[in-house]
């Protein structure tokens, strides 16, 4: 188990997000359930940004480009692929054009259930590094330092 | 009167353990070779004894005996210095200050604070959220245990200086050691007991400012807090065309919405992900990640600065700009734990310090804005064109009356070919930024000396008579803005 950008040195940032993000996912029962037996090749676009994922064996390679046949794929711009990323709903930006399938959309199950999975607890980091959230009462809120 | 003769290593650290006792003087070989070096490219050289001040009555002492015997002094406190400043290039003394390292003082409702040498980022962060959690203060992106008086003196930058400037301008005065060994106190103190500002007395705190410790030894310094904010988001923003990159910047630094806004260049986000030395850019990636910070203690204030700022994202847009949407820190901490390190100050970023081989420089300006595109699009080729990565960092400061241009370099210091690579490089940087009209700020020696006959003549007349009239002998840190006058 486990995912590697195989080369590195022609890697984009997005194969970087990837690599940590899956990593991270695959480690976590739910995410070790959604890629349990997977053999595919999938093709993600973020923004003209092409990635070339091969699972097999339950390890993820992430190839820059596009890197030979692929079985199914997404097309969006990072901000929305990034959204997914974080656990948001892929149904909407779907539904809107933001996030293209292409290919068999079934087949993109595994990979958008992954993409989804919670993060196991220890990867969350420990306090939230601004605030933003409105008061319940003028006041309310303490200072959070600079 | 002629100079006396320099006495020798072992009869001036006699003469100094004699003053201040033996277990503040070091000699040892290990040392003098760590206080003789830096991160950055310029040569070391060691000096001939380290002493560790622990009081204003130490400093003087040391300037006392480095004074008669025409020795040079140089001062310090993390060594972290990004200009090869605190390199002891002609032996003698270097005076580390990091033992002084009291926060004397945080006066709340005066909003400053007094501040000895060794005062790290993180003594200020960690005493204003435990006992002023109302006040703020500016942090730089240098490592928590570096020193904010030295900071200021050096005009750095801060995450609150698109509001309040560069640091220097944050100082209200400093108790200072001359050559001599006197004291002098500058700002308003010099006259009344209080120390809230350097108005209106004459300003002999910038003797000190930018000298380089050049001029006197900088004991305390009163420096100004400011409010704290309740709320504060970070958003960053990534965008694939430097031009409309900063027309964006620069639309926003003027409408007063932001406390800060930087950019920094595709290659230091590799960085950050483990990449030695990131060279390949995909042709569809984005060139600059663009952040903004928005703070405010009022929730009605924070919602008008963001419709404020999603409304002049949307006219850029409109213009052609080609942007992602707004991402918040905290998300992008979620999808990646590394980015903590762009999250909160001080700062922590370890994968500059900890580049194989140790080797990290730039150049960094301050300049025109107008000037920022060319600068940026001129300093990424030439690094490119030389095989390093175009890190490029850029900050508006003063209500964007000026901005940051610094173009940095990590490099394997082991590697002789790669230093002699990387000076040459930085001679073309700096050469660039001064064609666009920036000024390298914590100018490095070989700087001055390489451009020396652009200065103008009275300025190097003006600036040779003060040095001469604090420091006749020239014992402090010398080398640094020898310009002939």
């Amino acid at each position: 188990m486990g995912v590697k950008c195989v080369s590195p040195e022609r890697s984009s940032l997005v194969s970087f997000f990837l690599e940590s993000l899956l990593g991270r996912k695959l480690a976590t029962p739910q995410g070790a359930r959604a890629f349990a037996g997977l053999d595919r090749v999938f093709l993600l676009d973020a923004g003209g940004v092409k990635t070339t994922l091969r699972c097999k064996g339950g390890t993820i390679e992430i190839h820059p480009g596009e890197a030979g046949a692929w079985d199914a794929g997404i097309s969006a711009d990072l901000a929305t692929l990034l959204a997914v990323g974080l656990g948001g709903d892929y149904l909407w930006p779907v539904l809107s054009g933001r996030l293209r399938l292409r290919g068999n959309p079934l087949l993109l199950l595994p990979l958008l259930g992954l993409l989804r999975a919670p993060d196991p607890p220890a990867a969350r980091p420990a306090a939230a590094p601004a605030s933003s959230t409105p008061p319940a009462a003028p006041g309310a809120a303490p200072h959070s330092g600079s | 009167m002629p100079a006396p003769p320099r006495p020798d290593a072992d009869a001036l650290a006699s003469l100094l353990a004699e003053k201040l006792g033996p277990g503040q003087v070091l000699r040892d070989a290990d040392t003098l070779r760590r206080y003789g070096e830096d991160l950055t490219e310029v040569p070391g050289h060691p000096p001939d004894l380290v002493v560790r001040a622990h009081s204003t009555a130490d400093v003087q002492a040391v300037v006392r005996i480095a004074n008669e015997h025409r020795v040079p002094v140089v001062p310090v406190v993390a060594g972290l210095n990004v200009g090869g400043l605190a390199i002891p290039e002609h032996g003698g003394i270097v005076l580390d200050l990091a033992a002084m390292n009291r926060i004397l003082e945080v006066n709340e409702a005066d909003q400053y604070m007094i501040v000895e040498p060794g005062v790290s980022w993180a003594d200020v962060r960690a005493k204003l959220d435990r006992d002023h959690p109302a006040l703020r203060f500016g942090y730089s992106f240098s490592p928590p245990h570096t020193s904010v008086l030295c900071n200021c003196l050096m005009d750095g930058l801060t995450n609150l200086s698109l509001l309040h400037g560069s640091t220097g301008d944050w100082i209200n005065g400093v108790e200072a050691v001359l050559a001599d060994g006197s004291i002098l106190r500058t700002g308003a103190h010099a006259l009344s007991p209080a120390w809230c500002t350097n108005s209106p007395m004459p300003d002999l705190t910038g003797l000190f400012v930018n000298f380089q410790g050049s001029t006197g030894i900088v004991t305390r310094m009163s420096v100004q807090v400011w409010p704290n904010r309740k709320f504060r988001e970070r958003l960053f923003v990534l965008a694939y065309d430097i031009d409309q990159a900063y027309a964006f910047v620069k639309r926003l630094m003027r409408e007063e919405v932001c406390d800060d806004i930087g950019g920094v260049t595709w290659p230091l986000m590799k960085l950050l992900f483990g990449q030695a030395r990131p060279l390949y850019r995909d042709p569809a990636e984005p060139l600059v990640a663009l952040y903004f910070d928005i703070a405010s203690n009022f929730w009605q204030a924070m919602t008008a600065k963001k419709e404020i700022f999603a409304q002049l994202l949307a006219e850029a847009r409109a213009a052609g700009g080609r942007f992602e949407d707004p991402l918040d820190i905290r998300d992008l901490v979620r999808i990646e734990p590394r980015f903590v390190a762009f999250a909160d100050f001080p700062t922590r970023f370890d994968f500059l310090l900890d580049h194989p081989g140790g080797g990290l420089t730039w150049i960094g300006s301050y300049g025109p804005t107008s000037q920022w595109e060319a600068g940026i699009k001129a300093g990424m080729r030439i690094m490119e064109e030389r095989g390093f990565p175009p890190i490029v960092v850029t900050r508006p400061m003063a209500g964007g009356h000026f901005g940051v241009l610094r173009l940095i370099t990590v490099f394997d210091k082991r590697d002789e070919a790669e230093v002699r690579r990387v000076r040459a490089l930085n001679e073309a940087l700096a050469d660039l930024v001064l064609e666009k009209g920036f000024v390298p700020y914590k100018t490095p020696g070989w700087v001055v000396r390489r451009h020396a006959k652009a200065l103008d003549p009275g300025f190097v007349r003006v600036l040779g008579a003060v040095r001469n009239a604090l420091d006749p002998n020239r014992i402090l840190n010398p080398g640094r803005w020898e310009t002939g006058g």
